[in-house]
């Protein structure tokens, strides 16, 4: 989750140099939906330790093929 | 009538929220679907598709309507099913579901609608993010994986897309033009845009919303989100989502056609469209649960849908075809297959055999569905996979099409053999009565839906037949 944001930071440090492309309307909804992202993957974190008792994703891996 | 259609059901979610009572809440699907319907059908029959003005948020092209007005179809039979399914998951409870689906079609609309490369992004982001509780609905070890999954994987591709949208933006600034990210600005223009910008940006269009379409190998969430979702869930996902995703692609190959850069564009999608197809028929064979093999299925179909506007003419008119008998297919085929998994609390091949004892209705509606997708006539697949296929042999490709036809026959076999094995045969000893009877609510839909495949397959109407051209064209010639 830690990369992720910070994939996300750098492409939003890109977006800044086209400003003018994104309206203001929709870079702030864009934001929203990052937070409400970010919201539900905490959720899901939360959940995550619920069941397994542990926050190591590694340990998600029984769904196989 | 287009502002209506997506905040119908965006305002509708948080009444659904508070309505105290559970049927009230599944009712709330149904009224949300049949609004949609009505108003998708208002914007296809009313405006007629003419270039949108400049600078416009909101307009309906003739893609955007064929998504839109499938994605609603599936959605009217998926809430119908879900006011029959709901009652037998009210220890789950739906407080949680029914707002999720609505805000789930609303975004699915606005991406189909969007006219701002910017605002289909959002949307398709939102689909991510209310799709997702939908996957995590069972609340059990697998599902919460398959939930994680799903977001981790959706989310990096989405972050892709968003830097595909930016470059192709830059290609803008980079070759004079003002900056701008209409997408009738884009096409007006594309003419002049850096060449190396846009083929970066539009690679990374490519593989972002290929994410969310799941074509190989960007595909992996697929099987684990698909098998462990609701088949409700999987229908709307492998149906409606999937297309709106190949929408958000076919918008990047309508900017490099306006570019001149079709050819590129073209070759990209058919290297991605032949992997997802052979990588789906090996994934397929042998494949022990219901569920994820209908995921692979789904590979497989938006493996044909590249191809098919990989190629191009003929084969872009099969493949909008097919965009519309494959959304109504996997719709019959999750719901039928959920109805299975009712029936025997499990959807591993060990535990479910002779289902046509079991579940009359539900398992000849999977076998019916078995059929249609691999492209047995009479079912519309076979005709759009058919015009794909003429499409291929007429542009002078007959090895990509002997390979075609080579991975569909895999792909029948492999299929074959569990759908088989899941209908034929005789109960097991220990099948324990789990509660579930077939019911008009939860067979209806998925009937109808098949209907659908079936006649579409059989007689397909002129102006349905001019509806699906015209949307072909869009990613044709260069504006």
């Amino acid at each position: 989750m830690l990369g992720y944001l910070m994939l996300e930071n750098g492409i939003f440090i890109f977006a800044i140099l086209l400003s003018a492309a994104m309206p203001l309307m929709v870079e702030a909804g864009v934001l929203l939906d990052l937070l409400v992202a970010i919201f539900v993957m905490g959720i899901v974190i939360n959940q995550i330790n619920r069941e397994f008792s542990t926050l190591n994703t590694e340990r998600l891996s029984s769904l196989r093929e | 009538m287009i502002v209506a259609i997506i905040l119908f059901p965006l305002l509708l979610a948080p009444v659904a929220f508070f309505i105290p009572s559970h049927q009230g809440r599944s009712w709330m699907l149904p009224l949300a679907g049949g609004v949609h319907l009505g108003l998708a059908l208002a914007l296809a029959l009313v405006v007629a598709p003419g270039p949108a003005s400049g600078g416009q948020w909101l307009a309906a092209d003739p893609l955007g309507q064929l998504v839109l007005l499938v994605t609603s179809v599936l959605f009217f039979c998926c809430s119908l099913y879900a006011v029959g399914y709901l009652i037998y998951r009210l220890d789950r409870g739906n407080r949680i579901m029914v707002p999720c689906l609505l805000v789930f079609l609303s975004a699915m609309s606005l991406a189909t609608l969007a006219r701002h490369l910017g605002l289909m992004w959002l949307a398709v982001e939102t689909t991510t993010i209310s799709s997702a509780p939908l996957i995590y609905y069972n609340r059990n070890q697998l599902s919460i994986e398959a939930t994680w999954k799903y977001l981790m994987v959706c989310s990096v591709g989405i972050a892709l897309a968003m830097l595909g949208t930016l470059f192709v933006a830059y290609s803008a600034l980079h070759g004079g033009a003002p900056v701008s990210l209409q997408l009738d600005d884009l096409l007006s223009r594309a003419g002049t845009f850096s060449r190396p910008w846009l083929h970066a940006g539009f690679v990374f269009l490519l593989v972002g919303f290929g994410t969310k379409m799941g074509l190989a190998p960007l595909h992996t969430w697929k099987p684990d989100a698909y098998g462990e979702a609701p088949g409700l869930v999987g229908a709307l996902l492998a149906g409606g989502l999937t297309s709106v995703a190949f929408l958000a692609i076919l918008r990047g190959v309508q900017i490099m056609a306006a570019a001149g850069d079709l050819s590129l564009a073209r070759a990209a999608l058919l290297a991605m469209g032949l992997f997802s197809l052979a990588l789906a028929a090996v994934f397929m064979v042998r494949q022990p649960d219901v569920k994820r093999m209908l995921a692979y299925s789904s590979v497989e179909n938006m493996g044909i849908l590249a191809l098919g506007v990989g190629i191009g003419g003929l084969a872009a008119f099969g493949a909008m075809f097919h965009l519309v008998n494959n959304a109504l297919t996997k719709g019959g085929l999750f719901l039928s297959a959920g109805n299975i998994q009712r029936a025997y609390s499990s959807k591993r091949l060990g535990e479910v055999r002779g289902a046509l004892s079991r579940v009359p209705l539900s398992a000849g509606l999977f076998l019916a569905g078995f059929l249609a997708i691999t492209g047995s006539p009479p079912f519309g697949p076979f005709l759009s996979e058919f015009t794909i296929l003429r499409g291929i042999f007429g542009a002078g490709h007959p090895a990509i099409g002997g390979v075609f036809l080579l991975l569909l026959a895999v792909v029948f076999i492999g299929m074959g053999g569990t759908v088989l094995s899941v209908t034929q045969g005789g109960e097991p000893d220990e099948l324990v009565d789990s509660g579930y009877r077939d019911s008009l609510l939860m067979v209806g839909p998925p009937l109808l839906l098949l209907l659908l495949v079936l006649t579409l397959g059989l007689y397909l109407p002129a102006p349905v037949q001019a509806f699906l051209q015209r949307a072909a064209s869009l990613v044709e010639v260069a504006r």
